[in-house]
C-alpha cells in the first residue's frame, strides 16, 4: 500500500485571525461567512443542511472553544447560543493566500499533494524513502514546512485513514495507522464521518453510535436501509476509500506587495502604487510576453477587516499600461472602506497566448450592441436617445443635399429590417 | 429626419466678370468665423449642375459651383442659383 500523509490545520481560519491578531485568542470567535465561501472539504459535506440562500451568512470558522458550533451552522443560530461571541468577517482571499504558500513549501519536498480545502492536505510520501529516510522523517520534514500553525498530522494507507489518524494526533505531532484499519476505527464515533449530517443522525436513532458498530453489519443491510451513503458509511467505517490522491495543480501567479509610508486613501497615491506594483510584475521574467487574464488587490485597512477586488480584464494584458488602465477604471469607482495600510497585487490567470474570437455575422452584432446601447440610454435618459443615424436617400444625385438625411434611430424598426435583410440574404 | 447638406444661404462681392471676390461669412465656432468679409484668393475650380429642366422653370435647377481659397487658407464651396441669381454655401 501507497502509504499518504493528511496534513490537518485545525480551526485553520481562526488560527490566522489569531496570528493576526493575538488578542483574539483570548475570548470566543465566530469567524463568518457566505454558504459559497464554505470548504467543500472531507469533513464539510454534512454542514449546509437548511441554508436556502447562497448569500446567508452562515458560520465559516470558530474559536476551539465552540465546540456545539459546526461549520455552515446559519450564523443567528451560532450568536444565539453564544451572545459573549466575537463575530469577524471571513477573509477568504487571505486564507487562501496563506495556504498557498504553505502548499508551495511542502511542494518544494514532495509534489504528489492534494489540497482538499483549506487547512487540509493530503500528500503522497511513497517512493522517498530514499531521498528522506523513513515515514517519520517525512513528517518531520512536512511538520518543519508548516512550523506556523498548530498542525495535527496522520499517516496511513489511504486518505480517509490518515485523515482519521489526524483527527487522533496531538498538536504537532503525527499518529500513524498500524494493524488492522478496522481495529483502528471501532472506538471512532459515526460523527466523525463525512457523510451528511442527516444519515449521522439517523445512525444514531439506529443505536449506531461508533464506527465498529457499522463494520460489525454487513454492506447489504446497510445499503438497504441509508441507501448508496450507507454503503459509503460502511467502506469507511472498514478503513476502505478508494478515491485516489489528485495532486494539485500549480497555478502560476505573480505577486507583489508595497506597505504605504501612512495609511491613505488618496486615490491618486492608490493608483502610483498600482503603476509600481504594476511595474515590478511585468519585469518578472514568468510574465515576460505573457499575458495575465485577472488581477487581486488586497489591502489591510486601518481598524477595518482587510479591503480585497478582483478584477477580470476584458482582453489580457501582457503590459503594465493595460492593466492599469482596466484596474484604475475600476478603483475609480471604489470606494475604501478606511486608509490602506498595504496592498498586495497579485495577476493570474497567466497565459502565453491570447485570442480574440471574431463574430461571422459582425453587422449583426454591432445592431446587436447599437441596440443595447439605444435601450440603456432610454432607460437613463427616460426619454428616446438623441441618436441619428445616416440614411441614404440618393446617393448617386448630383444635388448634394438629396443623397443622405438624418433619421432617428429606432432600433425596433432596424432590428424588422436587419431581419429582413438577412431573410434576404439567406434567400 | 433633417437633411443633410442643405444649402446655407451666403453673401458674396463679386468682381466685373461674376466671379466671387469676398465672401461674408456668419458668425460661427466651427468655421473660427466672427462674422466678417473675407477675401477669396484663389478659384480653385468650377462646374455646372442643370437638373430637373423638364419639370418646368419652378423646379427647375440650374447651379453654378465654385471651390474658392479664402484668406485664411480655407476651402469653401459656393453655388450661384442660376435662376434666383441667389449665392448659397454648400459642400460639394
Amino acid at each position: 500500500m501507497k502509504p499518504i500523509a493528511c496534513l490537518r490545520i485545525p480551526n485553520y481560519a481562526w488560527q490566522i485571525e489569531a496570528e493576526r491578531s493575538p488578542e483574539l485568542r483570548k475570548c470566543s470567535i465566530i469567524i463568518a461567512g457566505k454558504v459559497f465561501d464554505l470548504p467543500n472539504k472531507l469533513t464539510s459535506t454534512r454542514n449546509n443542511s437548511g441554508i436556502k440562500s447562497p448569500s446567508t451568512s452562515v458560520v465559516f470558522e470558530t474559536s476551539p472553544d465552540l465546540t456545539d458550533v459546526t461549520l455552515g451552522m446559519p450564523l443567528n443560530e451560532a450568536t444565539a447560543n453564544h451572545h459573549d461571541a466575537l463575530v469577524i468577517k471571513a477573509d477568504t482571499t487571505f486564507y487562501d493566500l496563506v495556504f498557498e504558500k504553505i502548499i508551495e513549501r511542502l511542494k518544494h519536498l514532495i509534489p504528489d499533494i492534494e489540497v482538499a480545502g483549506p487547512g487540509l492536505v493530503y500528500v503522497g510520501i511513497w517512493g522517498v524513502q530514499k531521498l528522506y529516510g523513513d515515514d517519520a522523517h517525512v513528517v518531520r520534514l512536512l511538520a518543519n514546512a508548516v512550523n506556523r500553525f498548530d498542525l495535527r498530522i496522520g499517516v496511513g494507507d489511504n486518505k480517509w485513514m490518515a485523515y482519521a489518524a489526524s483527527l487522533t494526533s496531538r498538536a504537532n505531532s503525527a499518529r500513524k495507522v498500524k494493524g488492522d484499519p478496522g481495529q483502528f476505527l471501532d472506538k471512532f464515533p459515526v460523527d466523525s464521518l463525512p457523510v451528511p449530517f442527516p444519515l449521522i443522525k439517523k445512525l444514531h436513532a439506529f443505536g449506531l453510535k461508533t464506527m465498529g458498530h457499522i463494520a460489525d453489519i454487513q454492506r447489504g443491510p446497510m445499503e438497504a436501509q441509508f441507501g448508496q451513503i450507507g454503503g459509503i458509511a460502511w467502506e469507511l467505517s472498514n478503513g476502505i476509500d478508494n478515491r485516489p490522491l489528485i495532486p494539485h495543480q500549480s497555478v502560476v501567479e505573480v505577486s507583489e506587495h508595497l506597505d504605504f509610508p501612512s495609511p491613505t486613501t488618496n486615490i491618486t497615491t492608490i493608483f502610483l502604487a498600482v503603476e509600481s506594483l504594476l511595474d515590478r510584475a511585468y519585469n518578472r521574467t514568468v510574465l515576460s510576453d505573457r499575458f495575465a487574464r485577472q488581477a487581486n488587490i488586497h489591502s489591510q485597512v486601518s481598524r477595518h477587516i482587510p479591503w480585497t477586488m478582483q478584477i477580470a480584464f476584458k482582453d489580457p494584458a501582457n503590459n503594465k499600461h493595460k492593466a492599469l488602465f482596466a484596474i484604475k477604471s475600476k478603483l475609480s469607482t471604489v470606494s475604501f472602506p478606511g486608509p490602506l495600510e498595504d496592498m498586495h497585487l497579485t495577476l493570474s490567470g497567466i497565459t502565453g497566448e491570447v485570442g480574440q474570437q471574431e463574430s461571422m455575422w459582425k453587422d449583426v452584432k454591432r445592431d446587436y450592441d447599437l441596440q443595447e446601447t439605444f435601450e440603456q440610454l432610454n432607460r437613463r435618459l427616460k426619454v428616446t436617445p438623441p441618436i441619428y443615424q445616416i440614411r441614404e436617400l440618393e446617393p448617386w444625385s448630383r444635388i448634394p443635399e438629396r443623397r443622405y438625411a438624418l433619421v432617428q434611430l429606432n432600433t425596433k424598426n432596424d432590428d424588422k429590417e436587419s431581419h429582413d435583410e438577412n431573410t434576404y440574404a439567406k434567400r | 429626419m433633417k437633411i443633410l447638406n442643405t444649402p446655407l444661404a451666403i453673401e458674396v462681392r463679386t468682381n466685373s466678370t461674376g466671379n466671387p471676390t469676398a465672401i461674408h461669412m456668419p458668425p460661427s465656432a466651427q468655421l473660427r468665423s466672427n462674422g466678417k468679409w473675407v477675401n477669396v484668393t484663389k478659384v480653385e475650380n468650377l462646374w455646372k449642375v442643370n437638373d430637373e429642366w423638364w419639370r418646368g422653370p419652378d423646379e427647375e435647377i440650374s447651379r453654378l459651383y465654385y471651390v474658392l481659397r479664402i484668406d485664411s487658407g480655407q476651402q469653401i464651396t459656393l453655388f450661384l442659383d442660376l435662376i434666383t441669381n441667389k449665392w448659397y454655401r454648400q459642400s460639394g
